[in-house]
């Protein structure tokens, strides 16, 4: 698969090499063959791609036919600005494997039109039949996508004997197979367990008794839980009540009491996902149950973390039941989200479950995960590869990811072929719209994203009925590459233009962690022969601030660097402040990396002047006034883990905590944070700056008072319906 | 005598920053006081003065920042001149009529003694300003030849006696005199020195007391189900939430104050205390002060104008908490209380650290190489490039505007009172510990 599209100068940061993309790609292709299916719509399409593997796609195809190799970008417009600015497309080695086995991709091709309606039962389940030669991967794929998974009645049932398998209909057993298999992020630790478990399937004998002691039985529990939590997922899909009952025939047959009381947790997301109050009555009626208790609390707690995350959950309560079997202490291992949380202790006052209740609760975002949600199954693979790219971080940005977006995007243009029957502008709006709720459950939206997803909506629903369907979809994707080329490409020269001019001999500019068109400002001015000094503050968890050092040392403007609690002791010396921003709000508000409103404070406190470049895709009529109403929870272990030059890091490795190059050494005193019921890490990823801390919005209009925000947006709203 | 050696040890100790922390600092400084006090021989107060100035300023001068050794000495100094003022109006006492001294040169009814009762004594130990210039018509010579400074000692020390009259001042200027000679025999004992050692302990009590005291005070200020934002690694503060979670159920945001961690630290054991704890980062302390209730910190310094000198961070967390209106209480022992003023309080009372804590070097080497590799520019270029510079101050000025509270092991006061506290604890005379300054004054 290739991501096309436009390439914005430095569009993603620094694309680390070893993204979880990568690794999981590893593990994919020692694992199964197939581990990503394509979806009905676009498996043609990625027949094609690999019967003509290594040639690239482009935006517009017509424009690539004689180009293999390199790829173009192939809008007329991209094409005037010339080779200096956009023009080189993003290749991408194809990060997720889409190679389907033959007979499922023939099958597929056959079938292709009845599999988009939902009710094709039979379709489905032949296609699942002929993907059964290999069996992982086809029960997988049976289960990640929603509407063939719930009716594929029983693609491989493995031999006879086993826990799970021996009664467990199609999904039950497909889930088991495929955490044995082990199609897992690189991160997740209940990969692990499976990988364990798997090879001894074949001599379990069925768990009779409620309490099995031995190892075995203990994994055949495991395994039966997940099996039908696996189903439970299933079920919110299209046919929920099939799959469901699917689950709950495989707890009884199984005789796995522990997987029956799973069951009814599971079953609970598509009622209440993502309610606490759900939760506590999965618990609390868990708890009731004696000896299930640990388990279905778990179980409980995952209905809480919302339907798309299987993994946490089950992992908890998988593992703690596990323990509980053996009448050990259950030391479960930390199970990400809130909800595993919310299971353990009842007193969870400062969570940031708690206080950010509100906002969408951080998951680790794995391939494996991905694939099983029930968006995973059916998005084109360029926007699933690019939300796993925005879950890992290796696009991070507001730009870089707008741009990223709208080029997977015009992907999913090319590739769509409108079902008889259906109008492009109707169904194409819906496939728009699974895209992106994919990419808002890998990471939720940025303002610029969320611009140009209108933008396009603009555009789609104003394509003239009567055009063809190959015609409308050029002429689609034509819009949005202008829309890319004026309004990130074009407004980002002008707007540097603008700052530089505010840049002066002997300045010496702070600015915080990195944003990509200040880089561009200060690189502008120092290829003017301006002689200025930077002085790069840096916030953890992140440190993109030595990112900006390294780029500005190679241009050689000599730099300060110094973090974010080091400000107030050099900021004397600093003449004027120049920050990037993911948005300005209509009050002025500017929303920026975490921490770049305390360096605007300081400035202010110090009388500094404080620029804030910013473009105007990225300016919303949203208003806010703190950084609580709307912010983005990250990862918490990232605050866990210290550089591996500090001084704490050396005490943690003096300890024996390994070191992990991208993230740095776990902080010896955090060290099994998850376990201390009182203990809460909180990496928020943005700050709202208040609008009196910023004398003024560089934009490519010009230099602006953050007050003339709303007056822009309204030009803006004027000539967007002036179109 | 191993009292000179004892005092280099401890100064090579601060150089190489061994002991670390304005608390251990004092404490050390006090007990090397002790020392100095209990084992040397004194004829008399002025000595006495001379010897601990000398050593304090010498142990000041080990580190500078660390303001809670010059602290303590001028305590100790204060202590000397109590006893010695003391003793003199003992003395005058005893010569005048025992009435005729309380209402004595001064006269009753005046202001500092209606504010100050049975303490007339002080007026003696407060240098000639314009809050005392007419209360104290008959200043003593003696206060005047230190306020002003200009009077030789000699001189000073024969008005003094004058003024005293009595035979014991005598008998200590004829004992200088023959220190002075340097006659064999050893000379005798101030004979209230005791009283000075017994004040020495005392304080010695006191500073082991300060956490105690101050967490003692913990409940009146925090209430139930608040959110409380700290900042950083300070034992005062998680001894005094701790001591509130006896009692409060409330919640803690504890800030991690990179590059040092200490918030981990702080985290850690705060939950480890049953208080619940959330760590943030500190870049998220202003997005979290909108969920506070209360700042609490920590400080390494108590300024003469009420100002603060506290981790690296905490001007930024003062900031927000102004910007959002809530209560910024730093918790202090009174061993941190300066009479210095800041000037340029970000330079000359900070502490530059290493900057391997903030940056690994092997950044800095790569993109010097990649720079050469790629283009390689004129020299000047490269030689400016290699110029990076890379900050890791250890303190922060907090002017005394953004502080609300200060919580101290004698109470709660605000910023404004500070000046008041240091004329409790200090003698104007010894603001300033050092001696070559003094002495190029009086020149």
């Amino acid at each position: 698969m290739q991501v096309v599209g436009f390439h914005v100068e430095g569009q993603s940061p620094s694309p680390s090499p070893n993204s979880i993309l990568q690794d999981s790609l590893r593990t994919i292709s020692a694992g199964s063959p197939t581990p990503v299916i394509i979806p009905p719509q676009f498996q043609s399409q990625g027949g094609t791609a690999r019967a003509e593997s290594g040639a690239t796609r482009s935006l517009a195809p017509e424009f690539a036919a004689g180009q293999q190799g390199i790829a173009r970008t192939t809008s007329n417009t991209d094409r005037k600005q010339g080779g200096q600015q956009g023009t080189v497309l993003l290749t991408t080695p194809a990060p997720v494997s889409l190679t389907l086995p033959p007979t499922a991709a023939d099958a597929a091709k056959q079938q292709q039109q009845q599999q988009q309606q939902p009710g094709a039962a039979t379709a489905s389940s032949s296609d699942a039949a002929a993907a059964s030669s290999a069996p992982p991967a086809a029960a997988d794929s049976s289960s990640t996508s929603s509407s063939s998974g719930s009716q594929a009645k029983p693609p491989v049932p493995p031999p006879a004997g086993t826990a799970a398998g021996s009664a467990a209909a199609g999904p039950a057993a497909a889930a088991a197979d495929a955490a044995g298999s082990a199609v897992t992020s690189s991160s997740s630790s209940s990969s692990r367990e499976g990988k364990k478990a798997a090879p001894p399937e074949g001599q379990k004998p069925p768990p009779k008794v409620p309490k099995p002691a031995s190892k075995a039985e203990r994994r055949a529990l495991q395994e039966a839980q997940r099996a039908a939590k696996a189903a439970g997922k299933g079920g919110t899909g299209a046919a929920a009540a099939g799959s469901s009952k699917a689950s709950s025939a495989a707890g009884a047959d199984s005789a796995a009491a522990a997987a029956t009381a799973a069951a009814p947790g599971a079953g609970k997301p598509p009622k209440a996902p993502g309610s606490y109050s759900a939760a506590g009555q999965g618990s609390a009626a868990a708890a009731a149950a004696q000896g299930l208790g640990r388990s279905a609390s778990a179980g409980g707690g995952y209905t809480s973390d919302g339907a798309g995350s299987a993994a946490a959950g089950s992992r908890g309560g998988s593992s703690s039941s596990g323990a509980a079997a053996a009448g050990r202490p259950a030391a479960a291992p930390a199970a990400a989200g809130g909800g595993s949380h919310k299971a353990r202790g009842p007193l969870s006052a400062l969570n940031s479950a708690e206080l950010f209740a509100h906002l969408q609760q951080y998951r680790p975002v794995s391939v494996e995960r991905v694939l099983r949600s029930k968006e995973g199954g059916s998005v084109h693979p360029a926007v699933l590869a690019l939300g796993l790219r925005y879950a890992d971080g290796t696009i991070k940005g507001s730009t870089a990811r707008c741009v990223a977006m709208v080029n997977a995007l015009c992907q999913v243009i090319a590739d769509y072929r409108t079902p008889p029957g259906k109008s492009l502008t109707r169904d194409l709006m819906g496939a728009i719209n699974a895209s992106v709720d994919f990419l808002v459950r890998c990471r939720p939206l940025s303002v610029s994203m969320g611009n140009a997803i209108k933008a396009l909506k603009l555009y789609l629903s104003k394509i003239d009925p009567a055009e063809t369907e190959e015609a409308a979809k050029a002429h689609l994707v034509g819009l949005m590459a202008e829309w890319l080329n004026e309004k990130v490409a074009l407004a980002d020269r002008v707007l540097v233009e603008h700052a530089v001019s505010k840049v002066y001999d002997g300045d010496v500019i702070l600015t915080y962690a990195y944003s990509q068109v200040v880089l561009e400002v200060l690189l502008s001015a120092a290829r003017q022969g301006k002689r200025f000094r930077v002085l790069v503050v840096d916030g953890r968890p992140e440190l993109e601030g030595r990112q900006m050092m390294r780029r500005l040392l190679q241009a050689d403007i000599p730099c300060s660097y110094a973090f974010l609690s080091g400000i107030s002791a050099t900021m004397r010396e600093v003449s004027k402040v120049m920050l990037g921003a993911a948005a300005v709000l209509s009050n002025g508000t500017v929303l920026g990396r975490v921490g770049s409103a305390a360096v605007a404070m300081c400035a202010a406190a110090s009388s500094k002047p404080v620029l804030v470049c910013c473009e105007a895709f990225k300016f919303h009529e949203r208003v806010q006034l703190d950084s609580i109403t709307h912010n983005e929870l990250g990862d918490p272990d990232a605050l866990a883990h210290v550089p591996a030059f500090a001084p704490a890091a050396a005490a943690a490795a003096a300890h024996g905590t390994p070191a992990d190059p991208e993230r740095g050494v776990l902080s010896q005193k955090l060290a099994g944070w998850r376990d201390s019921p009182r203990l809460a890490l909180l990496n928020l990823k943005y700050d709202a700056m208040p609008a009196e801390y910023v004398t003024m919005v560089v934009t490519e209009f010009g230099m602006i008072p953050p007050s003339s925000v709303p007056v822009i947006l309204r030009e803006f709203s004027e000539s967007a319906q002036m179109e | 005598m191993n009292l000179s050696n004892l005092v280099e040890e401890y100064c090579t100790q601060l150089r190489r920053r061994q002991i670390k922390g304005s608390f251990a600092c004092a404490k050390k400084t006090a007990e090397v006081m002790r020392l100095l006090i209990t084992t040397q021989r004194h004829p008399d107060a002025a000595s006495l003065i001379e010897d601990v100035r000398t050593v304090g300023t010498k142990l000041q001068a080990a580190k500078p920042v660390e303001l809670g050794i010059g602290n303590i000495v001028r305590r100790v100094l204060h202590m000397i001149r109590e006893e010695q003022q003391q003793e003199q109006l003992e003395a005058s006492e005893g010569s005048s009529t025992p009435g005729d001294a309380s209402k004595g040169p001064q006269g009753p009814g005046l202001l500092s003694q209606a504010f100050r009762p049975g303490s007339n004594l002080r007026a003696f130990n407060r240098a000639v300003s314009l809050s005392n210039l007419l209360d104290t018509p008959a200043m003593s010579a003696d206060g005047l030849s230190s306020s002003f400074s200009g009077i030789l000692t000699a001189a000073a020390d024969a008005v003094a006696a004058a003024a005293a009259g009595d035979a014991q001042a005598a008998d200590a200027e004829g004992m200088r005199r023959q220190q002075s000679s340097r006659k064999g025999r050893a000379p005798p004992q101030w004979s209230s020195k005791n009283n000075v050692i017994e004040m020495l302990n005392e304080l010695l009590d006191e500073l082991d007391g300060i956490e105690q005291q101050i967490a003692q005070q913990a409940v009146e200020h925090i209430h139930a189900n608040e959110v409380i934002l700290t900042y950083g690694m300070s034992d005062t503060t998680f001894l005094f939430l701790k001591e509130a979670s006896r009692k409060r159920e409330f919640q803690v945001v504890v800030a991690e104050a990179a590059p040092r961690f200490d918030g981990h630290t702080m985290a850690r054991q705060l939950a480890d205390a049953k208080v619940q704890t959330t760590l943030i980062a500190d870049s998220a302390v202003f997005a979290m002060m909108a969920r506070a209730n209360k700042v609490l910190v920590g400080a390494h310094a108590v300024l003469a104008n009420g100002g603060v000198i506290a981790p690296a961070g905490v001007h930024m967390v003062a900031l927000a908490a102004k910007r959002h209106s809530i209560p910024f209480v730093v918790l202090v022992g009174l061993h941190k209380l300066s009479p210095l003023f800041p000037h340029d309080p970000d330079v000359t009372l900070n502490d530059f650290q290493s900057p391997g804590q903030v940056v690994d070097f092997d950044v800095l080497a790569e993109s010097f190489m990649r720079g050469d590799e790629q283009q390689p520019g004129p020299d000047a270029a490269a030689a400016e490039c290699l110029s990076v510079e890379v900050h890791n101050p250890a303190y922060d000025y907090i002017p005394p505007h953004l502080i609300s509270l200060f919580v101290t092991d004698t109470g709660g006061y605000t910023p404004a009172y500070v000046y008041r506290l240091l004329a409790e604890y200090y003698s104007r005379e010894d603001y300033s510990l050092d001696k070559e300054l003094i002495d190029r004054m009086k020149l």
